[in-house]
Parts: C-alpha cells; sequence; structure tokens
C-alpha cells in the first residue's frame, strides 16, 4: 500500500541497536553505572526477550530505565520518547 | 530584559550535563500529579498570545518532554514529547535565554526541522525554566503555524509564565 502519510524516515528517525543505547549510557553514566542500569533494566525472561521485536524490547528497557531517579533515569525516558515517537510515526503511516 | 538570541555560543551549554540531568531526576516530575496545573498555565499562556499551541518542554538529553501543554494534537499528545534534535527549546536551554523565531521556514537553525517541514510549525517564542538552583531545566513556550512577531512585552509575559510553572515544578521537590 502506498501511502502520502510521512514516514519515521521522512523525519529522519531511526532506532537505535542495543548496542548504540548500551555505549551512550555508558558516556553519561560510566561503563560500570550503565551496564548495572541496563541489567535492572533488562527482563530477566529471555523467551519474552526473543518474541519481541526490536521496538518493544527498547521500549520496555527504557521505560523501566526510566523509573529510576539518576542520570540513567532521565536517559531511559529520553530514549522512551524517541522510540514512541518512532512507533506513532510508523502507525501513522500504517493506517493511512 | 535578556535578548533573545539567533544561535549557539561556542560555549553553549550541553543537553547531556549530567549535573543538569540530575537536577532533572531530583525534581521528581512523574512523582506528583501537575499535569493539570501547569496544562491550566500552558492554556492561559496560548489564550493571551491568541496561539493554539502552548507547552512546558523539559528538554532532556535526546528528547523533549511535555510535562504541561495545551493544543497538542496528532502523535505529539500522544508520544508527549519529540527528539531533541527537532526542537526549538533545545536552544533555549543550550543558549540559556530566550529564543525567538517569527517565520521558522527562513530560520537557519529551525527551517530544516521536521516540526517545521513536516508539522507546519512557523513562529516560536519560548523562555528558559530556571529552577532554585539555577539549573535551565527546559523552555515555556508558545507557537503556530502562522509567522508572526514577539516583542519585549511578550517576552515579559512569557518569563511570568514560566516562574508560575517552576514554582508548581518545585513544590515537587519540596514535597
Amino acid at each position: 500500500m502506498t501511502t502520502d502519510q510521512p514516514s519515521a524516515a521522512d523525519y529522519g528517525l531511526t532506532l537505535p541497536s542495543e548496542a548504540e543505547v548500551i555505549a551512550d549510557l555508558m558516556k553519561l553514566v560510566g561503563a560500570e553505572a550503565a551496564i548495572l542500569a541496563w541489567r535492572a533494566a533488562s527482563d530477566p525472561d529471555e523467551d519474552a526477550e526473543q518474541q519481541d521485536n526490536q521496538e518493544q524490547v527498547l521500549l520496555r528497557i527504557t521505560e523501566q530505565l526510566a523509573a529510576r531517579r539518576d542520570a540513567a533515569g532521565v536517559f531511559g525516558r529520553s530514549l522512551a520518547i524517541r522510540v514512541n515517537t518512532y512507533i506513532a510515526l510508523s502507525a501513522a503511516r500504517i493506517s493511512a | 530584559m535578556t535578548t533573545p538570541s539567533h544561535g549557539s555560543p561556542p560555549d553553549a551549554q550541553a543537553l547531556d550535563d549530567t549535573a543538569r540531568l540530575q537536577e532533572i531526576a531530583d525534581l521528581r516530575l512523574n512523582d506528583f500529579d501537575i499535569d493539570g496545573s501547569l496544562s491550566e498555565i500552558a492554556a492561559e499562556a496560548a489564550a493571551h498570545f491568541g496561539l493554539p499551541v502552548a507547552l512546558v518542554s523539559i528538554v532532556l538529553d535526546r528528547a523533549q518532554y511535555f510535562r504541561g501543554s495545551h493544543g497538542l494534537d496528532g502523535w505529539m499528545a500522544t508520544t508527549r514529547g519529540t527528539p531533541a534534535e527537532w526542537s526549538f527549546c533545545q536552544h533555549v536551554v543550550r543558549n540559556r535565554e530566550p529564543f525567538v523565531v517569527d517565520d521558522a521556514r527562513h530560520h537557519p537553525l529551525m527551517r530544516d526541522s521536521p516540526l517545521v517541514r513536516i508539522e507546519g510549525v512557523r513562529c516560536y517564542a519560548g523562555v528558559p525554566l530556571v529552577t532554585f538552583r539555577g539549573h535551565v531545566i527546559g523552555s515555556f513556550c508558545v507557537q503556530g503555524p502562522d509567522a508572526r512577531s514577539f516583542n519585549e512585552y511578550d517576552l515579559a509575559q512569557l518569563q511570568r509564565y514560566a516562574k508560575r510553572v517552576i514554582a508548581c515544578i518545585e513544590q515537587g521537590r519540596q514535597g
């Protein structure tokens, strides 16, 4: 189906990989704190993670991070907004 | 009155400054129900300026977060934010001073933003949200779909709204 509705690509928005997100978090809060925060936010249920797509995995982890009361929490909320924006723009294009 | 900026100086504040981000975390913005109060101030400002949109935008490291708003629709009403690099409000935080755009289609910093190219934002005026500890955490702003100019009286009025917003937000830290 073709549509004139702008896509996330039209907005210049892409989803980061998990590796990119971890690297950015390390730059912000340091390697040790980043790894601890990431492990705490990641779902221990690997089966669930394998079934989810990249958007859902990122969203779940960033929203877990966002619940923290430190710079990593602000980083998490920031990324959650970016992922939600990507999802919203993608959904708008599909439904157009 | 601070002169509004039109660009980013070399000593601009980085959005990912750790002390600034910790200040945002310390304010516990999501622990308290301040949506109603902040959105009331936004609605008042939109009516005062005769513009459709007013925002309490907290500028995080990679996104702006609309903690209070009036007039948002479409996907932004759902996401309650946008990537920081698209935003007008990032320039308020980076420069720690008001940022005014009369016609974004011709503004060198904003003309390529999707908010201008695709969403059709044309005019913008925003002032810093400065906490009691002196950190600029975001912007209180108004925006609209048509070009228009803002004068010093307009910016002074925006500053008054911004002070009310900060008083509301700081109650969360003290509570």
